[in-house]
């Protein structure tokens, strides 16, 4: 469990669960949105409000399965997960900051939803099922990475399940509203930044847990966390910053 | 059994994009446990050394896709 020494380690997984949710929430809402716009709100709500409870009872098992299992066990396993899941979110917002792949495109994600709804059959039944299985299917779809971070801290430390499932229902409340309100997609690069900003705290946390279950100790989880966080921050933003300058540096060698 | 097959592959997916970025990280990580077992580093020096393989491993993966 945590004490009140280690807030930096609490901090850190409701941010990571922030950050995760915000990502995920703002997909789901482009096509909630877009749903909503072509076939009504009542069968969306629906599929949306069912997709929700899938994911919740999924956290709960996959918890309670992994309470069962041994300490550095769990550990191993839970530990791995989030490296190999962290470090590919870091990995993809790197990517996306050299634009060696695209910022993800929202507007268009919009546009092609609301095209590709409309063009679904629609039922002469009062409920629209079709709808509802396609808002059940988008929140099920983005939502378990959501619902695999928020288990995996709860399972690598029973103490953060309640702060990272916390962050996530936050994002979630703040994003949804906004969505709705605004009516329009947040920009990319914000969602990156989240994206990287997720990528390394699960990150460090992997490296934590993966680190516990080989057998290597950590004095104080609140030093650790942030100074493994920090340092993925830096080799990331280092590794972009020097790749950026390189292409550029090519690129005047070429014109000159 | 086709749907059986798409939730594995998407649950893969969730973890693993570039295969062999992924088996490097594993591989690191038994080879740090080896070595946690078999040479007794100082507890900072072994995970200094975790985090700059993952960190290594990182760069090198970005760079090739890059």
């Amino acid at each position: 469990m945590i004490d009140g020494s280690e807030f930096a380690f609490v901090g850190a997984a409701t941010l990571a669960g922030f950050c995760a949710c915000f990502v995920e929430c703002v997909e789901v809402l482009v096509v909630v949105l877009a749903l909503t716009l072509v076939r009504g709100w009542p069968a969306v709500l629906a599929g949306s409000s069912a997709g929700l409870l899938v994911l919740f009872f999924a956290t709960r098992v996959l918890v309670a399965f992994l309470a069962g299992v041994p300490g550095s066990t769990v550990h191993l396993i839970v530990g791995v997960l989030l490296l190999l899941f962290g470090l590919r979110w870091l990995r993809g917002a790197m990517l996306r900051s050299l634009r060696a792949i695209p910022l993800p495109d929202l507007a268009a994600l919009y546009a092609k939803e609301v095209a590709e709804i409309g063009a679904l059959n629609r039922c002469d039944a009062a409920f629209d099922f079709v709808a509802a299985a396609r808002a059940l299917k988008t929140t099920i779809c983005n939502g378990v990475e959501v619902a695999f971070v928020v288990a995996a801290l709860g399972a690598g430390n029973a103490g953060l399940l309640a702060p990272a499932a916390a962050g996530a229902l936050v994002s979630a409340l703040v994003i949804v509203p906004f969505g709705f309100v605004f009516y329009r997609p947040i920009a990319a690069p914000i969602i990156n930044s989240l994206k990287l900003a997720a990528g390394v705290l699960l990150s460090a946390f992997g490296t934590i847990w993966a680190g516990n279950g080989i057998g290597t100790e950590w004095p104080r989880l609140d030093v650790a966390i942030v100074v493994l966080a920090a340092g993925y921050l830096l080799v990331a933003i280092g590794y972009v910053r020097m790749a950026r300058r390189g292409s550029s540096a090519d690129s005047r060698g070429v014109s000159g | 059994m086709n749907v059986a097959t798409t939730i594995f592959d998407r649950l893969f997916a969730l973890f693993v994009e570039d295969g062999a970025f992924a088996l490097s990280i594993v591989s690191w990580l038994a080879g740090g446990w080896i070595c946690v077992a078999t040479i007794h580093f100082p507890a900072a020096v072994e995970s200094f050394l975790l985090f700059l393989g993952f960190s290594f491993m990182l760069a090198d993966s970005v760079r090739r896709a890059s």
